[in-house]
């Protein structure tokens, strides 16, 4: 008697190119998926796709807004990986985006209103990267002290950031002009940036991450972090620096990725900033299984997701949070073909 | 009368958040980072709504929400136990296929209030419905389950270390399922009991940011049920009285950022003494961490 | 009657060939002994045979029926149980815990009496009560076995049991394994140890880079067709001169005094010094001190008092870094807990221990990198293609080649601490490191090996020091003791 068993094995070392077809073929298999359960939810997956396409990246307009989206997302991307390279769980982008936007807006509005351009934007970057690392830093310093795990803290960091982003629109820096809406008040107009020049930061700030990430030790200290603290000491990393400093480079990050966004969109702060690009930035680092030079084309799938949200809402005449149901539908198509790059099925007969 | 109607308000909403922390937990101590329960908590409670306006029957509401909870967290099992793929977006595309298509379907809806009025036991002006009893009856039986028996055993194993695990001849699999099922039923139940019993009515935004705060406070509790009830009624207590104090308009959020810094706080003392101790946690090392068998040098992923 | 069959498996990994087209039976009641080089599929046979891993192709039959093995529990289930080469225990639970769950019961009064019957049944000693996370490596193996034992099982395997047992317990094994098979069940028995083999296999099978070369009765085979089976080529004991000279005093230990990672004193003011050109061993039973006596000279542990010299320098304190740029190599015994990291390919293992050497001043890595490491794998056997695999994915002599060249040959070392180095080791690769070490010692490096295994004090060491619960007991001269000797010592 013979049975058939189905067994998954993992794919040997394949080369470069194969790997590539791969990936491709399972992205059609992931849009294919996500058309026919479309179908169940009542959206013809034609119109979506060529929608989708159209609104991101086909037409001028939207590729520059996809592009304005990248900026934000890319960064708390990198800010993932950096963070999970070493086995320390940020999940509090958002948080960080957050307050890297609040301590620009300190310094751009109230703190140096007068500096001159070229100078401006270092203050900017500089700015937010302080205010976000320092934001992750203290779970770092929580992690060492106490042993509570970053994931809880930078979760709940999020909250405080939250709620302080209310505060300041609200009540602390409320901008009175504005009568309706709660906004705060604005950067000096020196800070502001155009969204080339933002990507170019971005762009610079990806080179120096992946500059140190993977061609100093700095990556390879956070690598032997991840293998634990006994590896990590006889190695002659020392754990609890190693934590500090990625936790800030981290936070850093995604601290850039606010100051940037707020500089290169209307330069005063509003309850609405919080959009969750600290989240995508997240999925994007998984995607790019944390590799710092595939970040981009993580981010953009993701930047492509937001951007196309409104034209597809308006075209389909759907409302949003159908939008969000698909692109969740799209992600855990992708998930499952990824799969398929790693593994293969194989029939047993017995 | 005053405190007592704070004290219902409070155990009303701390049943909600108790029942998600206990459900979230389960899964966490058996490894498994669940970042979807946003998504299939939101399904749940419209399920829940859509039944009751139909049917106004609650035993049938809480049947239907449990299992819609249920089904969706399998999604999530399954392409994380199957499929070995990431906890975090997995987990982050089930919470956002959920929550969009509950609010997609919900916009639809007309938004009828259909307060549920359950019987309710009096004791001096405290107002306890059975759910409320039977959150704090589940509690002391996921205590024993953890503590006391094999299966409580198994899923504490599989959380600290899955190959260990499967070297003791545990089926992780199916360990990994009954956490998710008892999550998913958890879960259910407090969406069912939170939109029904005290929201009210389905409104756009009802239910965002329960599932991650349910996720929060699982670790808060230091993945033990009896903990969790203390991180619970903890945090509920400090964000929801601030909002009650009279004349604090928009200072509630500095207040409210305050809250969590306390909750923090808290948590960096409890850990403190607690963890490093290693007196009677012990935690779920391999959270978040894909298993598989045959591939021994696996970081990623 | 087979009691089992195995036809025709075939294993693959990512990087390769693990078993290749292997046919292996066991008998009722018969001892059948697995040989063969670190890296031969032997781990990786058994694995199939317990369910762990699954074949690519071939056959599987119990008492004649054929199986497939799904999973461990499955095995377990058809009878079949595993002493694994790395005991895999649940960390936060007690010895009793972990038994009950691994008989899938509930802790109760009457299943704790059970398993107290069977553990007095073989006469193994372990203490039921205690944390799985407070014990010892040592006592690890023994939980392992007895965990073995309260199974009801036909089929025993054994990998590698007695790599870290001592004399004592690895006779009292040999008398268990002779009471299985009385009763009818079947042993397969993993060892690198070639006298056990004669001593308790009733056959003996020999893998080599993943295919059978031989399978014989005990009796029709010879120690040296043995070892030519395993490693091809006839293999020469290298024992080197006894030291020349010696010069200058490379490490001094001056009144140490050490805990253990649970408070309680393991090294008790031990005073030692140990001169360029000779090699000390320490010998010792498990859980004597020793290893705390080595991870505090080496940095790992802070010692509670005395103070730790390198070439005259003091070194006390100071942490694993510095006292590797001080020229100390250190090669551990745990090797993927603390040798490796596991997760980590094999070139980044190899550097590192040595950042300082390999990077420049801005922290980027040397471009000649790769050439380096290449020269220093030649060196220990291995080929530049293991430079990608992560150490995880490498058979533990394999590993240990690997911690070796990183320890000894990337950097000019003048002082080398070892602590159990050739345990799991095969025959070849230990003559190899032994023969690094004596080349090192007679080129002028100061060197301390701390063992539990008596031949290779003897045969390594200039001096001998006997340790006992972080004592030293006695001092012997290399070149005039005997095993016998010692043994006495240890045991007494
Ligand atoms: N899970 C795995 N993934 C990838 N490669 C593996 C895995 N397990 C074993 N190998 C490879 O298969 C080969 C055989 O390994 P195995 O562990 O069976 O050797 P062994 O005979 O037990 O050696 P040792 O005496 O050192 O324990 C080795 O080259 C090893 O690198
Ligand atoms: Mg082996």
């Amino acid at each position: 008697m013979t049975r058939i068993r189905i067994r998954i094995v993992r794919r040997e070392r394949t080369t470069r190119g194969f790997h590539l077809l791969l990936t491709v073929l399972s992205l059609i298999g992931a849009f294919l998926i996500a058309g026919v359960l479309m179908i169940f939810l009542g959206v013809n997956p034609l119109a979506f796709y060529s929608i989708f396409l159209q609104s991101s990246i086909l037409t001028t307009w939207g590729l520059q807004i996809t592009l304005s989206y990248l900026v934000p997302i890319l960064l708390c991307c990198l800010s993932a990986i950096v963070s999970y390279r070493a086995a320390l769980w940020n999940i509090g982008q958002e948080g960080q985006y957050i307050i890297g936007a609040m301590t620009a807006l300190a310094a751009g509005a109230f703190l140096f209103p007068n500096v001159p351009p070229p100078l401006s934007y270092i203050i900017l970057v500089l700015a937010g990267a302080a205010g976000g690392g320092v934001w992750a830093l203290i779970c770092g310093l929580l992690r060492i002290v106490s042993e509570i795990n970053e994931a809880v803290t930078t979760l709940l960091m999020y909250y405080v950031a939250l709620q302080l982003l209310n505060y300041v629109c609200r009540v602390a820096w409320r901008n009175p002009a504005f009568v309706g809406h709660p906004e705060t008040y604005s950067l000096a107009p020196q800070y502001m940036l155009s969204f080339g020049g933002s990507l170019a930061i971005a762009i610079a700030v990806l080179v120096i991450t992946w500059f140190l990430i993977d061609r100093t030790k700095l990556g390879l200290e956070l690598d032997l972090l991840s293998e634990g603290f006994r590896v990590a000491q006889y190695s002659g990393v020392k754990p609890s620096r190693v934590i500090l400093w990625s936790m800030f480079f981290s936070g850093a990050l995604a601290g850039i990725s606010g100051a940037l966004y707020l500089a290169s969109t209307s330069g005063f702060l509003q309850p609405e900033f919080s959009v969750g690009y600290g989240f995508a930035g997240i999925i994007a680092a998984w995607l790019c299984d944390l590799k710092v030079l595939y970040a981009p084309l993580a981010s953009f799938l993701l930047a492509m997701m937001y951007s196309s949200g409104h034209a597809l809402q308006a075209c389909l005449h759907v409302s949003i949070d159908i939008i969000d149901a698909i692109e969740g539908l799209i992600l855990m198509a992708v998930l499952t073909v990824h799969f398929f790059t790693r593994y293969k099925i194989v029939l047993v007969r017995q | 009368m005053i405190i007592a109607d704070i004290l219902n308000y409070l155990l009303q909403l701390g049943t909600v958040f108790l029942l998600a922390t206990e459900g979230s937990l389960v899964v966490q101590r058996a490894g498994l980072l669940n970042l979807g329960i946003e998504g299939f908590f939101a399904m749940a409670a419209f399920v829940a709504y859509l039944v009751q306006v139909m049917t106004g029957n609650f035993a049938l509401s809480m049947l239907a929400a449990v299992c819609v909870a249920v089904a969706m967290n399998m999604i999530f099992t399954v392409l994380t136990v199957h499929l070995r793929l990431n906890h975090i977006v997995s987990g982050l595309a089930v919470a956002m296929f959920g929550v969009g298509l509950a609010y997609a379907f919900g916009r639809s809806l007309v938004q009828i209030p259909v307060y549920v009025q359950l019987p309710v036991l009096n004791i001096g002006g405290i107002y306890i419905d059975p759910i409320e009893i039977l959150s704090f009856i589940i509690v002391g039986l996921l205590w024993f389950m953890m503590y006391k028996t094999k299966l409580g055993y198994k899923i504490r194993i599989v959380g600290e270390d899955p190959y260990v695990a499967d070297m003791l001849g545990i089926d992780i699999t199916k360990v990994r399922y009954i956490a998710t099922l008892i999550e998913g039923a958890l879960v259910g139940m407090a969406a069912c009991y939170y939109i029904l019993v005290s929201a009210g009515a389905w409104s756009e935004g009802v239910t965002a940011g329960k599932g991650w705060l349910a996720i929060v406070l699982a670790m808060m509790g230091l993945w033990d049920p009896l903990y969790a009830v203390a991180a619970v009624y903890t945090v509920v207590t400090i964000r929801d009285l601030i909002r009650l104090v009279p004349g604090i308009g928009e200072n509630v959020f500095l207040l409210e950022a305050f809250s969590y810094i306390i909750a923090i706080s808290l948590l960096a003392v409890v850990s403190h003494f607690e963890i490093k101790k290693r007196k009677r946690v012990s935690i779920p090392l391999a959270l978040a961490k894909v298993y598989s068998r045959e591939e021994r040098a696996r970081k990623y992923t | 009657m087979k009691l089992l069959e195995l036809r025709g498996i075939t294993k693959r990994f990512a990087h390769t060939v693990a078993l290749d087209n292997v046919d292996f039976d066991l008998l009722k009641g018969e001892v059948h002994a697995l040989l063969g080089e670190n890296g031969a599929g032997k781990t990786t046979l058994v694995s199939i045979i317990s369910g762990v891993y699954q074949p690519d192709s071939g056959q599987i039959l119990l008492e004649g029926k054929p199986v497939t093995l799904k999973s461990p529990r499955d095995a377990y289930r058809r009878g079949i149980v595993l002493v694994p080469q790395h005991p895999a225990l649940p960390e936060s639970l007690t010895v009793y815990e972990a038994l009950a769950l691994f008989l899938d019961k509930s802790p109760s009064r009457k299943l704790k009496t059970f398993i107290e019957e069977r553990l007095r049944k073989f006469g193994i000693e372990v203490d039921l009560d205690k944390r799985i996370s407070l014990l010892t490596p040592y006592e690890k193996v023994k939980v392992e076995i007895a965990k073995a034992l309260v199974a009801d099982a036909k089929i025993y395997i054994f990998d590698e049991a007695t790599s870290l047992l001592g004399h004592g317990d690895r006779e009292l094994l040999y008398k268990i394994i002779r009471t299985l098979c009385a009763e009818g069940r079947g042993v397969i028995y993993i060892t690198h140890r070639i006298d056990e083999v004669f001593n308790i296999a009733d056959r003996v099978t020999v893998l080599r880079k993943g295919r059978k070369v031989l399978t014989r009765r005990i009796n029709e085979v010879t120690r040296e067709e043995l070892l030519e089976a395993m490693f091809g080529k006839k293999l020469e004991e290298y024992a080197g001169p006894r030291s020349a000279s010696t010069h200058g005093e490379g490490l001094a230990v001056e009144n140490l005094t050490v805990q253990d990672d649970y408070g309680r004193l393991a090294v008790r003011n031990v005073t030692l010094s140990v001169k360029y050109g000779e090699i000390v061993t320490i010998l010792a039973a498990p859980g004597a001190g020793h290893r705390e006596f080595l991870e505090a000279i080496v940095g790992l542990r802070k010692p509670v008092s005395g103070r730790v010299k390198v070439n005259g320098i003091d070194v006390t304190g100071r942490d694993p870094s510095f006292i590797r740029r001080m020229g100390v190599a250190y090669i551990p015994d745990d090797r993927l807990g603390l040798g490796v990291a596991p997760g980590l390919a094999v070139k980044w293992n190899l550097v590192m221990r040595d950042l300082d050497k390999f990077t420049t001043k801005v922290g980027t890595f040397h471009k000649f990198l790769n050439d380096a490491l290449v020269k220093v794998l030649e060196k220990v056997g291995l080929a530049p293609d293991v430079l990608p695999v992560p150490c995880a994915e490498l058979s533990g002599g394999q590993i240990q080649r690997i911690i070796t060249a990183r320890e000894l040959f990337l950097r000019e070392v003048k002082v080398i601490v070892a602590l159990n180095p050739f345990y799991g080791l095969d025959y070849e690769t230990t003559s190899l490191l032994r023969k690094t070490l004596i080349d090192l010692r007679n080129s002028g490096c100061a060197i301390l090996v701390a063992t539990e295994d008596i031949e290779e004090a003897v045969k390594l060491g200039d001096r001998i020091l006997v340790m006992r619960e972080g004592k030293i007991l006695k001092e012997f001269s290399g070149s005039t003791v005997s095993a016998r000797e010692l043994a006495k010592v240890l045991t007494l």
